[in-house]
């Protein structure tokens, strides 16, 4: 699905993101973690398109160059849901719809789809983010990204601010969601257990470099780096 | 929205009076109102033309450029002010060599009216009497005494300058004033001497001893008529039938009864009547207080709601603008600063060659003033948006005008409508500064008021300013609630 060739990211002086190349597979689920500011974000912002990396960024095989077209076939949930806060639930989900000028029922219907999916209520549909809890707000980030049916989910930490008993229901959602869509997802998480529980292939950062990519089976069996063990061992710790 | 804006503004400009043929001036004191209002009533009973008198206007400065400009037609003057402190590089020897001057820059003036108002420097009986006091010369064993004078006289040429060097005069203390004001600070003590006016009526009220000029320092000053070569020749003889009319007892009488609440037009009839032997009507309106008031309101609600509209209109673009282009916007927020630096008459003056006199130059400046609060708040407002909603905004695949739309404008219109609020607040406040330049509004009442010591006229005009801000504010207060989306209220009553 996404190939990502030799990018790299620079701010100013700084590197974000040091040369890296990787394969994203249509169907499955790729899990981006590492510690804080190892630049898991910035290259979730590259798939989106967000920023202008070095190298080549391709989709489907081709080197994007107009990302317009490409944007409504990602769909993508930043870190804490980044809902606009003068538009209720529903107005949030339905907005780029409403711009395209798709039909109204047609946006109901999905708009119900998604929502029984996510157990988001009418009710909670009409409220502004405000007046949403955490959990609600981030289901509601997912709906609006999956709202134009895209191919890919791009979820940067959709499930660090919650509760464990809320984390784990919305885990076993947004796996289901993803199962049943068979959309592509690339996920970025601090968490060992989210990505053994999500990922078909993992990618482990390190001040902007990629230390490992693999199973996570073969980040517990065969460790390319000391990193990775302190990495899996710092989590078991606590 | 936009439809009643314009609606608005057309309805605005609709309220303004329309210009009439010929236009007399006067300046801010109150003899020259009275010979304004002579002016307009001897050309209206002489002459089929709609004449207008513009009182109160400003300093010499305002009313000549005024009436080069072709601003206004006519405004009364005295010789020495046309010599010394309009015309100082001429060199003019005597009243005689004005004409000539005056012809090269196609205008004229009447002949004299009778009397001459010149400078006097003046002091309390009391501190007359106590110090000794009786000629200017005597001023100089005294280096304490503290001196109010008028702006004008301590700008000009043949003013405190002269005055001071041509009596070796010592005194350091020396404070500018509005003339009128000056005696009261005189009678309450603040100052010791005054620059006076040998016609002012204060100078009876409030026993005042003039100081012999016995060095002969002060210039003759013959009251006459400035007028433009093009005004019709019955006018000019209309003024020309005034000559030799009013001696000085006449004068100061007049600035008596004025001050003591005669209306000017009233006065002038007197004057003008007899002048010309016919039976003149005082043009002056007698409308009620509060058909003023709402004159008034109208003239200054037209001069701070067209300034803000088009600040508005102007000032958003810039500041969307300096928001996305931050080299641009640094460029901006700097210039736009810069303007609100101004000093608000000296804006006024600058704006006069260019603009004439009266509502325009005046909304000019509150519409320059107005640029810095909306393109500054509105600038605010757009960068102070989280990156992350915009970020989430873009990954929609909004376009960067659907973008703007939907989510950055509303998101900074709170900001934007307290900057607009802040323009709004403080135009009201500027607008009444207009009313030196011919503009109307709150600030006439307050001229009017400062000139005649009347304290229930500039309450006339205070009061109802002060309203209107507070009116003002509400207005927005409620209009800011009614803009900021509901999502967003939440946000700012949760914890
Ligand atoms: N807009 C930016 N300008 C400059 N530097 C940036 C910018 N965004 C990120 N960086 C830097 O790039 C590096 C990687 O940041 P990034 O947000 O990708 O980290 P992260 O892995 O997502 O961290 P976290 O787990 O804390 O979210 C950091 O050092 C950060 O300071
Ligand atoms: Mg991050």
């Amino acid at each position: 699905m996404f190939s990502l060739r030799n990018i790299s990211v620079r701010y100013g002086n700084t590197l974000a993101v040091k040369p890296v190349s990787l394969n994203v597979e249509p169907g499955r689920t790729l899990v981006l973690i590492g510690p804080s500011g190892s630049g898991k974000t910035t290259l979730l912002r590259v798939m989106a398109g967000l920023v202008r990396p070095e190298g080549a960024v391709c989709f489907d095989g081709a080197a994007v160059e107009d990302w317009r077209a490409v944007r409504r076939r990602i769909g993508y949930v930043v870190q804490d849901g980044g809902l606009f806060p003068h538009l209720t639930a529903r107005q949030n989900i339905t907005l780029m719809s409403r711009e395209l000028g798709r039909d109204a029922g047609e946006i109901a219907a999905r708009t119900d789809e998604l929502a029984s999916l996510t157990h988001l209520s009418a009710d909670q549909l009409d409220r502004y983010p405000a007046e949403l809890s955490g959990g609600q707000r981030q289901r509601v980030g997912i709906v609006r990204a999956l709202m134009l049916r895209p191919d890919v989910l791009l979820l940067d930490e959709p499930l660090s601010a919650l509760d464990p008993i809320i984390r784990a229901q919305l885990a076993q959602e947004l796996k289901t969601i993803i199962e049943t869509l068979g959309t592509t997802a690339v996920l970025v998480t601090h968490s060992l257990s989210e990505a053994r529980y999500f990922s078909d292939q993992l990618v482990l950062m390190r001040n902007g470099g990629v230390v490992q990519i693999g199973s996570y089976a073969a980040f517990e069996e065969a460790p390319e780096d000391p990193f990775v063990t302190e990495f899996i061992e710092a989590e078991s710790m606590l | 929205m936009r439809t009643a804006l314009f609606a608005l503004l057309s309805l605005l400009v609709a309220a303004m009076p329309a210009r009439a043929q010929i236009v007399v001036g006067s300046k801010l004191f109150t003899e020259s109102v009275i010979l304004g209002e002579m002016a307009q009533e001897a050309i209206t009973a002489r002459t089929d033309e709609a004449v207008s008198h513009k009182r109160e206007l400003g300093g010499t400065r305002i009313m000549w450029n005024a009436l080069i400009a072709g601003e206004i037609d006519v405004y009364p003057d005295y010789t020495g002010t046309i010599r010394y402190e309009i015309l100082p590089d001429e060199g003019l020897e005597t009243d005689a060599a004005l004409p000539a001057a005056l012809a090269t820059r196609g205008l004229e003036m009447s002949a004299p009216l009778g009397f001459s108002n010149t400078y006097a420097v003046a002091v309390t009986r009391e501190t007359a009497t106590r110090l000794g006091l009786r000629t200017t010369s005597d001023l100089r064993a005294h280096p304490n005494l503290r001196f109010g004078v008028s702006n004008e006289f301590l700008d000009r040429a043949d003013g405190w300058q002269a005055l001071a060097a041509a009596y070796d005069l010592p005194q350091t203390d020396v404070r500018g004033m509005i003339h009128d004001l000056s005696y009261r600070a005189l009678a309450s003590g603040q100052v010791d001497a005054v620059d006076a006016y040998t016609t002012d009526a204060q100078i009876a009220q409030y026993d005042l001893v003039l100081l012999e000029d016995d060095r002969n320092h002060f210039p003759v000053y013959d009251a006459v008529y400035l007028y433009r070569s093009d005004l019709p020749e019955p006018a000019k003889a209309a003024l020309g039938e005034l000559a030799g009319t009013l001696d000085e007892a006449g004068m100061q009488d007049l600035n008596d009864r004025a001050q003591s609440g005669a209306a000017e037009g009233d006065l002038a009839a007197e004057i003008v009547s007899l002048a010309l032997g016919v039976d003149v009507e005082a043009s002056g309106r007698t409308d009620s207080r509060a058909g003023r008031v709402w004159q008034r309101t109208k003239e200054h609600l037209a001069l701070v709601g067209i300034a803000l509209g088009a600040a508005i209109v102007i000032a958003l673009p810039l500041g969307i603008a300096a928001a996305r282009l931050p080299r641009f916007g640094n460029a901006i927020l700097g210039a736009v600063g810069v303007l609100q630096t101004i000093p608000s008459l000296a804006l006024f003056v600058i704006l006069i060659p260019l603009l004439g006199i009266g509502a325009v130059p005046t909304i000019a400046a509150l519409f320059l003033y107005s640029l810095l609060p909306v393109v500054r708040n509105t600038h605010a407002g757009l960068t102070g948006i989280a990156p992350a909603l915009l970020d989430s905004a873009d990954a929609l695949g909004l376009s960067r005008t659907a973008r703007l739309r939907r989510i950055e404008l509303p998101l900074a219109a709170p900001t934007i409508m307290a900057g607009v609020k802040t323009a709004a607040v403080i135009a009201v406040g500027l607008a009444t500064l207009g009313a030196i330049i011919g503009a109307g509004g709150y600030g006439q009442p307050i001229l009017t008021g400062i000139r005649l010591a009347s304290t229930p006229l500039i309450l006339e005009g205070a009061i109802p300013a002060a309203v209107l801000a507070l009116v003002m504010q509400a207005a927005f207060d409620l209009a800011e609630r009614w803009i900021t989306p509901r999502g967003l209220r939440l946000r700012q009553a949760a914890p």
